[in-house]
């Protein structure tokens, strides 16, 4: 779900087709008298943010929120960060853009960081529909943060780093090889495994590299 | 449902329009627009500024693309890459009127290449023309002007294919490669048929297509564009590349070949290549970072800075293709990029 958040003020000067456009089973219009403390979004939910352009910059044009900052310039929230094709801001926390920092503080208390993003729009149906489309690409997307191998490959690239008494090179090969296993078969546990079955006993680092080359051999053959 | 760019699709593709100021007047630009009534432009000082910015998601950005348009400064002509094949010509040379393509395929260079996924157009082709016609003074020219992009698939946009056209239709000594993967050929119909202009269609399986060539047409669309180019009396490349080394390799592109000859008439070809995959080292390791995926994470072999299949599986690549190949096309109509040792 994509929660496409904004004050009601805000909301109000949205073209009624658009809030209609965005009522369906992926997308949700939540206005921020909405978010209260019970509000308990699941972790695959995103928010997006939307907020008038503040004074000086350009009314046509669209910004992604990047970092926060308080008069002094110092970061508020500096891992406020998502992709996105719009150009950059930097929003300097002072009066105009009061409600921006309102509201993600009070989405912050819901979504982490790299599901939350926040763009300044204009109430201009074609750019909010663009910002839409943008967000609901980026909601389907994993966190960017999020490694590609799961809890049991990093277990098994755990496991295979002290078998193969692996140095740091050998660590980030192996590590390669299991994402490529990853994408590649259906069940890289059991490839490895039937790798290791036929794996003769490791016991030094020189060994190690011999089997390595084995098990890039046979990863590229699997 | 699978959806392939389609000319009405590109053309409600761009959801935003940025335009450098330096691009502001030109008349491509106002050409370009008039194109896409349904976007809402945006001028920015340097088009840099929105195409390398730090932090940006490519593969997130390939989905909804921004179309930018800019001035190009100097080099326009540039020597073509080791990487690529040069088709015996003295003078390959290629040259960047866009950067960045419609379609998504997951093995492209482009992802290694460049910052961001939006789409970018210079808008100055008369600069870039003047520089050929100056080289051409000099020695003939091979010039393969949709290497970075698809200008094919860009045509109902930019209407630049008919420029050059225009131009090789002038200038002789000049030979133009326009590499595709769009079956779409209502573009391609409008162009004067030249024997200096070589549309070369990228061809792969469909299995191939399917995982890893998103946004592109099946093959079978590709070959009834390969068909009308061919029946127009037009040149025409086939271009099996690149090869990937897939489960059931020896199958999916034995079945392929006989699929494609069964379709196209080999005498009526110009030539055809063929090659595996191979990407610079500093493009994978930036591919491995926005896109991991089995074709960034294969376990390749680096030579002199290039990653590709080991020795032992291009061989047994390209003697496939080798092999079924020549039962079509005789040898003097077919160029291997040989793996580099």
């Amino acid at each position: 779900m994509l929660y496409v958040c904004a004050a009601s003020e805000t909301l109000s000067r949205f073209p009624a087709d658009f809030i209609q456009l965005n009522r369906d089973s992926q997308t949700d219009v939540l206005t921020l008298e909405n978010v209260t403390p019970d509000f308990r979004p699941s972790p695959s939910d995103a928010a997006l943010l939307l907020a008038p352009v503040p004074a000086g910059m350009p009314e046509k044009a669209c910004f992604r929120v990047v970092r926060l900052t308080d008069a002094g310039g110092r970061d508020r929230y500096p891992d406020l960060l998502t992709a996105s094709s719009f150009p950059d801001a930097v929003l300097h926390y002072g009066p105009e853009t009061a409600e921006t920092v309102a509201l993600y503080e009070r989405l912050a208390s819901h979504f982490p960081p790299e599901r939350l993003q926040v763009y300044l729009c204009p109430g201009d149906a074609e750019i909010l529909k663009a910002v839409l489309s943008e967000a609901e690409a980026f909601v389907s997307l994993p966190a960017s943060a999020e490694p590609v191998l799961n809890a049991s490959e990093q277990a098994l690239l755990t496991s295979l780093c002290g078998q193969f008494y692996a140095s740091d090179a050998m660590k980030e090969e192996l590590e390669r090889l299991l994402i490529y296993l990853h994408f590649h078969c259906a069940d890289p546990t059991e490839t490895v495994s039937r790798f290791m079955k036929d794996c003769p006993p490791v016991r030094n680092r020189k060994e190690g590299k011999a089997c390595l080359a084995s098990f890039r051999e046979y990863c590229s053959l699997t | 449902m699978r959806h392939s760019v389609n000319t009405a699709a590109l053309r409600k593709s761009f959801s935003r329009v940025y335009i450098e100021e330096a691009a502001l007047s030109h008349d491509k630009t106002a050409r370009i627009l008039s194109n896409l009534p349904d976007v809402t432009p945006v001028t920015v000082k340097d088009y840099k500024h929105v195409f390398n910015r730090p932090g940006q998601n490519a593969a997130l950005q390939k989905q909804a693309p921004a179309l930018i348009l800019a001035v190009k400064k100097p080099p326009y002509l540039y020597a073509g890459a080791p990487v690529c094949q040069s088709f015996g010509e003295a003078h390959f040379t290629y040259t960047s009127c866009a950067m960045n393509c419609p379609y998504d395929c997951e093995y492209c260079y482009l992802q290694g290449m460049y910052p961001s996924g939006d789409v970018v157009l210079y808008v100055n082709t008369e600069d870039i023309f003047a520089e050929v016609r100056r080289v051409l003074k000099e020695h003939p020219l091979y010039l393969c002007i949709s290497f970075d992009t698809d200008l094919t698939a860009l045509e109902p946009v930019t209407g630049y294919l008919k420029d050059w056209a225009g131009l090789a239709a002038e200038e002789p000594g000049l030979t133009l490669e326009v590499r595709t993967k769009c079956a779409s050929y209502d573009s391609v119909a409008v162009l004067p048929v030249l024997r200096n202009m070589i549309f070369a269609y990228t061809l792969s399986p469909d299995a191939v297509i399917r995982a890893f060539e998103h946004r592109t047409p099946s093959l079978e669309r590709r070959l009834a564009a390969v068909k009308q180019a061919i029946h127009d009396g037009r040149q025409v490349r086939l271009c099996f590349d690149p090869m990937l080394h897939i489960p059931d390799f020896a199958e999916v592109y034995g079945t392929f070949f006989d699929q494609v000859f069964s379709e196209i008439d080999a005498e009526a070809i110009r030539d055809a290549s063929v090659g595996t995959f191979r990407i610079g080292a500093d493009y994978l390791k930036r591919m491995r970072k926005v896109r991991p995926s089995e074709i960034s994470y294969y376990p390749y072999t680096l030579s002199d800075g290039v990653y590709q299949y080991s020795p032992a599986e291009n061989t047994t690549m390209l003697r496939l293709a080798r092999e079924k190949l020549l039962a079509y096309l005789p040898s003097d109509k077919l160029f291997f990029w040989e793996e580099m040792t």
